[in-house]
């Protein structure tokens, strides 16, 4: 079953609260907390008057439980399942990881029971031993806040990694750094090797990305726009409906993308129209005005 | 009914999520089959749920619906909707008490034993619950069912025990992987809730809608696991239809562009593979064993050589040809076409033109990909002419759409 309250948040923010309570730690502001984290916006009316009225009989007294021990779940079958059926996945690899308690549990399915029928050819090399090394090592820098030193097409650079990036559509891993001040993006398939530094001490600053946007008007006919709302899902967007068959999108993307953003406009042809910027406009026009003169009968 | 944040059953809240966070705007007057009370709860109920990750806005009396960039998120939010099954007072109370009593792997007790310390625990209370034999052995029995405890017979007596604990910190780079690219991700991401995580990996092209299907989708996988007949139970929100298939699920086609889920399965009155959409499918029962499944996925292996994204059309294959111009300097326009292509051949006709042939059931669904190279497609040849001819009306339509005149000629 895998939707069951023993997986629910409701549960966890109490095991939380119960294991404070033994350690005499547990406060109402620390109550509050917990539920802040671990559960809804709302639960905080619910979670607190069910345990002060002893609907739920956790705590006798005020933050203090009758309970003995620290919380602790064992793992369900349907989580070892999963974890079977992470092990026999090819890029497992990538972790290192050996699974010797689940001989006998049975996966919940296998890379034969699906297919992502639109991802790009040309992914990265996860059974290449040297690549699977380099992805291994870059984690670990992240993890233990290490610089490193890395030889990335033809060059050698000293950088803070600060976090991976994967892309189900490319099949690529790409690891984010900071070089001299400034943000940068490089693809693990192209870092020929890679040296662990020293600890960092300062905080390192995160740069947002930077951003443009488009908008479009959608007509919604040939279910254009449910097909546009699902296609454009991953981006950050506004939408309103204008009347009762068009609307408009605001969608944004990293400026690095604007390419990508005007295929993915171009696959919906007459569908949508882009209204704004106008820069955005005109690389739309340009491909058009090419295609005009390739004389396509 | 009071309003409650938990819900029974996750099926409550599936068509909202749709309707929410793909489109956002829905008022409630589209959601037809639903009242006006239970639009406005459930539409509270997601706000709460996911409270950081959309919202909405009245401007001018228009809504607005907000969504954030999924590629600045560690976890599918989504995922969080799962955590909101309701239970009793009863339940939360003796899970608790339970896994007090059985703190440690080599406890083991028996249903008396349970009991008795149950009774011990709730004396503390002024009006302690109830709890009886049965109660506490149905509930036993359920948490036997779900691998938290187990029981062996001893003296011909019952004794129950909690499972082997199973340490989980050491796989936590590839839980914060999995979670998120794994079709039933959302296991994952109970995993982690029980371990120390940090967040060192991010997402692009995250599509993280499929995560609404996961209980589906978990029941789809368990049929091909055990190799079954299913009938599956649909709605189609854009008809009102209900309609019902008992057919053999083969293998979920799962799109890394839209993150939509479809199945492919033998449907027996048809005597043939079907496309099912996922998020249409609202129910999904288990039948009895095929004897012919393993017939019926060769089958779709020999045939998903001609499917470009879902279709399946029986005995009728459809030819595409498609002819692109490549500069010299423009090479990397040839490498997309060889990384994107998902079957078929390219070949070379000159120095600068390149032709993608293939033969499909469904020539409409390359539609999307072809259009992506205008302003260098110099040719087309499909043996469906109807979807020729739309093609180039089509981009005809975006010459006027885009007020591209007929002087172009002279520009170049």
């Amino acid at each position: 079953m895998l939707f069951h309250e023993v997986y629910g948040c409701y549960y966890h923010c109490v095991g939380e609260m119960i294991n404070l309570a033994i350690d005499n730690k547990l406060t109402n502001e620390n109550m509050l907390s917990i539920i802040h984290q671990y559960a809804f916006e709302e639960s905080h009316l619910h979670i607190i008057p069910s345990l002060n009225e002893k609907k739920w009989q956790i705590f006798d007294k005020p933050f203090h439980t009758p309970l003995q021990h620290h919380y602790s779940l064992p793992l369900t079958l349907l989580e070892k399942r999963w974890l079977k059926t992470i092990s026999l996945d090819p890029k497992i690899k990538l972790f290192s990881l050996d699974f010797p308690d689940l001989d006998n549990i049975q996966p919940l399915f296998t890379q034969d029971d699906y297919v992502i029928y639109d991802q790009y050819q040309d992914g990265d090399p996860y059974d290449d031993d040297s690549y699977q090394e380099i992805f291994q090592l870059s984690l670990k820098a992240i993890r233990y806040k290490k610089a490193i030193k890395v030889h990335y097409l033809e060059k050698e650079m000293i950088c803070i990694p600060y976090h991976i990036e994967y892309s189900l559509k490319d099949d690529k891993f790409r690891l984010y750094v900071i070089h001299q001040n400034k943000k940068k993006i490089l693809n693990i398939h192209k870092i020929k090797s890679i040296e662990l530094l020293n600890e960092y001490s300062q905080d390192i600053s995160i740069f947002p990305p930077s951003k443009k946007y488009f908008v479009l008007n959608i007509y919604d006919e040939r279910n254009a726009l449910e097909r546009v709302m699902t296609h454009f899902a991953d981006l950050q967007k506004q939408a309103e409906q204008i009347d009762k068959n068009n609307y408009k999108v605001k969608i944004y993307y990293e400026t690095q993308d604007e390419t990508e953003m005007i295929i993915r406009v171009l696959s919906f042809g007459p569908l949508i129209k882009v209204i704004e910027p106008d820069s955005f406009v005109k690389q739309i026009k340009d491909r058009l005005i090419m295609q005009k003169v390739c004389n396509l009968k | 009914m009071a309003y409650n944040e938990l819900i029974k059953h996750f099926e409550r809240i599936r068509d909202y999520l749709h309707e929410f966070y793909i489109y956002g705007f829905r008022s409630r007057n589209y959601i037809k089959k639903k009242s006006r009370r239970s639009y406005d709860n459930e539409k509270r109920r997601l706000e709460s749920y996911l409270k950081e990750y959309m919202s909405f806005q009245y401007t001018n009396s228009k809504l607005v619906f907000l969504s954030i960039d999924n590629r600045l998120l560690p976890h599918n939010p989504l995922y969080k909707t799962f955590q909101s099954k309701s239970f009793v007072d009863k339940s939360i109370t003796f899970h608790f008490i339970l896994f007090d009593i059985l703190y440690d792997e080599t406890i083991q007790l028996s249903l008396k034993e349970i009991v008795y310390k149950t009774d011990e625990y709730l004396s503390h209370f002024q009006y302690p619950i109830p709890f009886d034999e049965s109660t506490i052995r149905k509930k036993l029995n359920e948490y036997i069912k779900l691998g938290l405890i187990q029981m062996t017979k001893i003296n011909n007596q019952n004794i129950y025990q909690r499972t082997a604990s199973f340490p989980i910190q050491c796989y936590e780079d590839a839980l914060l992987y999995f979670s998120e690219v794994n079709p039933l991700g959302v296991i994952g991401s109970y995993l982690l809730n029980r371990i120390e995580h940090h967040d060192y990996f991010r997402f692009k092209h995250h599509y993280i809608s499929y995560a609404i299907e996961s209980e589906i989708i978990y029941y789809l996988f368990s049929a091909m696991q055990q190799k079954r007949y299913t009938m599956i139970y649909n709605h189609n929100p854009k008809t009102q239809k209900e309609s019902y298939f008992y057919i053999v699920p083969l293998r979920i086609y799962i799109s890394s562009q839209t993150g939509r889920c479809h199945l492919l399965a033998y449907t027996p009155r048809f005597k043939t593979i079907k496309t099912y959409r996922i998020d249409y499918i609202y129910k999904v029962i288990l039948k009895e064993t095929c004897p012919l499944f393993d017939v019926y996925r060769e089958k779709l292996k020999d045939v998903q050589n001609h499917i470009w994204s879902i279709q399946y059309i029986p005995y009728h294959l459809e030819h595409v040809e498609f002819t692109i111009r490549i500069e010299k300097n423009e090479q990397y326009i040839y490498q997309r076409l060889m990384r994107e292509k998902r079957i078929g051949t390219i070949i070379k006709v000159d120095d600068c033109h390149y032709c993608f042939q293939a033969d499909v059931y469904d020539t409409n669904e390359l539609m999307p990909w072809i259009r992506t190279f205008i302003c260098r497609i110099t040719k087309v040849n499909f043996s469906n002419r109807t979807v020729e001819n739309r093609l180039k009306q089509d981009i005809q339509a975006m010459y006027k759409l885009y007020e591209i005149g007929d002087d172009v000629n002279v520009i170049s």
